[in-house]
């Protein structure tokens, strides 16, 4: 529900919104649409909604709104944009930090550990995705049909996090590079179907509408979020953390405070991040490549 | 099989089909027990169209938020007003232009019953060269489609043991021993209810969820599978198991719920398939989920279980869209923001539970009346569908029409002198001329394949020496061959005498069941405006008596013929009571045109049986 709103939100602000109008002397920051509600913490602050693969689009193109300060987002669009317009971000403040997991449905969390039996989460979803539940495991639940994963859409601040999480299970490792992917474009062409179109978050659908997907990608301060319906979270081996930064634009007119978007984080469940979080989670340029795999598997 | 008319796109029928959809049927719930919003003064409105399963729970919550503190945009007040409409009719109207003189405001916020509608809406207007008027969304409830089946019914299939799906139902419905191969001969046939798809939420679920278990797919249903002649041999021999078909599911419950009040619930239907919060309300003892003022739910005695479909199903996930029109300005759009937060607070979510919904909002847990004492399973579904494309879903829709079982129907028109009265004072209309027109169009509905015939009924027909009160004008006949000689024996229609209803439609009702045909729905479709007056009113009560119990035990006997009369009540002098217990006696539905200018629209809902 929250996120659903939030989007809403984005429709309406996008509406009213005049990309060259320049606020009454207040800061002016632009928010991940899928942290807007987090964001929505700040006053004094004018604040503007955009996904987040529309924000590092704009930015790349010259396009973004000359009067924006800052941008809150995730390290993992950091590392796009850095990869594909050095020098164009400034200073980064890390705000807090929670790791990509895999979220199951509810009912079967159990399941999923049998059918991992300690192998990475993602390594044995990924294998299994599409196979009929009746030949996975001991078969005993071949009333789920389909093992189907979402992951949450790679478009939004957290998603890419999630898409970063789910290929560093693949390999094992977060240091594979961009010539790697022959291997991983298979897998993560099956593993994408059921979210092909886009879901901005599969652990609410998990919560919301069960029997959509088996287990899910998403953030594990997102994933706790569901806990009354029942969803689970089971941790990859390879870690990797969604991470939110304020990150200042190049001409902007520095950082303003935003201490209460980390308070509301940390009060959702996420953890406060330091300085060390702002360290790139893949290769330079493998972020930017992953997303644009992504677009290319699921067109 | 070949439809007479040119083939539209089933869209196109989709929308303007459903134009009518919960307006004309007597299961209508009754809107006046409903709290009365009041007026919304200087305040900021929100007007919403809602489907009408939800008109009760939206109209008490739009009324808790407009005396809450968080009503407010800008400094103003917001009101938000409720109306219904069905999901189909307004998304033809949201399409095509909504008249506000007509149809009421136009909404800021639509929420038809699933998103689906959503998506043909912006295919149509797309279409059209329109910008989509809907996009993301807050689902604030959801429901998911199953297949009520009365409890021992389902046990003798194995539930709760065993799952059970669409692939059941195909093997009960070609099964020539019917329940006997479940040891209960004395059920009879299988028999199935299902809602029109081009009316019905419900209806349109269950044929996405029975193309996907012919394929054996749960995602990417797709034109090709669609074409493959096993998806076409499983749509029909399922839709061959049909009872009849209607515009709302409210009928199968009604009728159901009726006979098992009777005591005997296993003879209308044997599974229908309906939302899940349908099967609550149900067994909680209101069947057409409002209570009328001063009534008191009483359980069935035998109540229904939800088997949620092994192949998978699909949610009706109510979507509250705020719409991106011309007329919503933006304090429309932040007030109706305002509610749709409002409605997602864990408070107002904790209500939509209680009306039998799951709460979109995933705060709050899953709990009762969602429980087996209800006949439900919180921890179902086990699989879903995704839902199809666009395209898919019109292809789909267009081979229905074709796949659906073929009707045999009798239509029945009172020609009295009453019918002669005007009823539009603007045109000069008489109440038959409206009549005419409605069933002329009408007839263009049917398939090349259906059969129908033309009766007419008042005293004094024929010769002076041997008057009649009973003539058949157009006997039974594949439409496609007769269709041209019905619309102009319709035309040349007359009003006369008086208004023999009984006796006609017992004579019509005989002759139906003289010519029954098990491979069809067999009904009599009765027009009338007025009540009994056959010149000899002594024997009324037993008329009456003596048809209601030809009806009734045909209805519920065991041999299944099952002829159903669907009685239209036409205009306001007309015997709506006496029609309604006509209705409920051969397990159909009443249909209300009390306004004469409605008959249009009445008639295709009544067509939708078919």
């Amino acid at each position: 529900m929250v996120v659903a709103a939030v989007v809403i939100r984005q429709a309406l602000d996008d509406d009213s919104n005049d990309p060259g109008r320049r606020g009454d002397g207040a800061a002016v920051l632009v928010c991940a649409a899928d942290l807007r509600d987090l964001c929505n913490a700040l006053s004094g602050i004018e604040v503007r909604s955009q996904t987040a693969a529309d924000t590092a689009s704009a930015i790349d193109d010259g396009t973004l709104a000359e009067d924006i300060d800052g941008w809150i987002t995730t390290t993992a669009w950091v590392e796009v944009v850095d990869s594909r317009s050095p020098d164009v971000l400034a200073d980064a403040e890390a705000l807090a930090t929670s790791p990509a997991v895999v979220a199951t449905a509810p009912g079967r969390f159990e399941a999923i550990n049998d059918l991992c039996d300690g192998n990475d989460v993602w390594v044995c979803l990924g294998g299994a995705a599409g196979a009929d539940w009746a030949d996975l495991g001991d078969g005993s639940h071949p009333e789920w049909r389909e093992l189907k994963v979402g992951l949450t859409a790679p478009d939004s601040a957290m998603g890419l996090s999630v898409l970063a999480s789910a290929s560093a299970g693949f390999f094992g490792s977060t240091t594979f590079a961009t010539n790697d992917f022959s291997e991983l474009e298979g897998w993560l062409s099956t593993l994408a179907v059921p979210s092909a179109a886009g879901d901005p978050d599969p652990a609410r659908t998990l919560a919301t509408r069960q029997g959509a997907y088996s287990a899910a990608g998403a953030v594990a301060a997102v994933a706790g979020r569901f806990d009354a319906r029942g969803v689970q979270a089971i941790e990859p081996q390879t870690a990797v953390a969604a991470t939110v930064v304020l990150v200042g634009l190049d001409g902007g007119d520095g950082l303003p405070e935003v201490d209460p978007v980390r308070d509301a984080l940390v009060d959702d469940g996420w953890s406060r991040a330091s300085e060390d979080d702002l360290a790139p989670t893949l290769k330079p340029g493998v972020m930017a490549a992953l997303h644009t795999l992504w677009r290319a598997v699921t067109s | 099989m070949t439809r007479s008319r040119p083939l539209r796109s089933a869209l196109v029928a989709l929308v303007s089909l459903a134009l009518v959809a919960a307006a004309c049927t007597g299961d209508e719930p009754d809107k006046n027990a409903l709290p009365d919003l009041g007026d919304p003064g200087d305040c900021t409105v929100a007007d919403l169209s809602v489907s009408p399963e939800k008109l009760d729970l939206l109209t008490r919550l739009a009324k808790d938020f407009n005396e809450s503190d968080g009503a407010r945009v800008g400094g103003k007040c917001v009101f938000a007003r409720v109306q219904s409409k069905s999901s189909g009719g307004a998304a033809q109207l949201l399409a095509t232009g909504w008249d506000e003189g007509t149809e009421g405001p136009r909404p800021v916020i639509w929420s038809p019953a699933a998103s689906t509608w959503g998506a043909v809406l912006n295919q149509r207007l797309e279409g059209q060269g329109d910008a989509p008027l809907t996009g993301e969304f807050v689902s604030f409830q959801l429901t998911p489609l199953v297949i009520a089946m009365p409890r021992p019914m389902a046990e003798a299939l194995g539930w709760p043991d065993e799952a059970l799906g669409f692939a059941d139902i195909l093997a009960l419905s070609q099964d020539p021993t019917g329940w006997a191969a479940q040891g209960h001969p004395e059920w009879g046939e299988f028999r199935l209810g299902k809602t029109n798809p081009n009316f019905s939420t419900s209806g349109l679920s269950a044929l996405i969820a029975q193309a996907y278990a012919a394929n054996g797919k749960t995602t990417g249903l797709s034109v090709e599978d669609l074409a493959k002649p096993t998806t076409d041999d499983f749509a029909r021999q399922i839709e061959s198991a049909v009872v009849h078909y209607g515009d709302t599911t409210l009928t199968f419950l009604n009728n159901w719920f009726r006979a098992d009040q009777r005591g005997n619930p296993y003879g209308y239907v044997s599974a229908v398939a309906v939302e899940e919060k349908s099967v609550i309300d149900y067994n909680s003892g209101n069947p057409d989920g409002v209570l009328q003022e001063g009534e008191e739910p009483r359980p069935p005695r035998v109540p229904l279980v939800a088997i949620y479909p092994e192949e998978g199903t699909v949610y009706s996930d109510n979507p509250l869209y705020v719409l991106d029109a011309e007329w919503v300005d933006d304090d429309e759009a932040a007030g109706a923001q305002k509610f749709i937060d409002f409605v997602g607070e864990p408070e107002n979510q904790a209500k939509v539970l209680r009306f039998g919904f799951r709460p979109g909002n995933p705060d709050v847990a899953i709990g009762a009346p969602i429980d087996a004492s209800n006949g439900v399973d919180p921890d179902q579904p086990q699989t879903l569908l995704e839902v199809p494309e666009p395209g898919v879903l019109t292809q789909l829709l267009d081979d229905w029409q074709d796949q659906r079982k073929p009707a045999r129907v009798l239509l029945l028109v009172d020609v009295s002198g009453s019918m002669g009265e005007v009823a539009d004072p603007e045109t000069g209309s008489t109440k038959l001329d409206l009549a005419k027109q409605a069933t002329v169009a009408a007839l263009d509905d049917f398939n090349d394949d259906d059969e129908v015939g033309l009766s007419v009924f008042t005293t004094d027909l024929g010769d002076e020496g041997d008057p009649q009160e009973y003539l058949e004008l157009i006997p039974m006949g594949r439409i496609g061959d007769v269709r041209e000689q019905l619309k102009a024996k319709i035309r040349d229609l007359v009003p006369l005498n008086g208004t023999p209803l009984y006796s006609a439609t017992e004579t019509a009702y005989e002759k139906q069941l003289e010519g029954y045909d098990p491979t069809r729905i067999n009904a009599v479709v009765l027009l009338s405006d007025g009540v009994n007056d056959d010149g000899e009113p002594d024997d009324d009560r037993e008329q009456l008596q003596s048809l209601l119990d030809s009806l009734s035990a045909d209805a519920e006997g065991q041999r299944g013929q099952s002829v159903r009369v669907f009685p239209i009540s036409y205009g306001d002098a007309a015997d709506l009571a006496t029609l309604r217990r006509i209705a409920e006696a051969s397990q159909a539905a009443l249909y209300d045109s009390s306004d004469p200018r409605s008959i249009t629209k009445v008639f295709i809902a009544v067509v939708s049986n078919f």
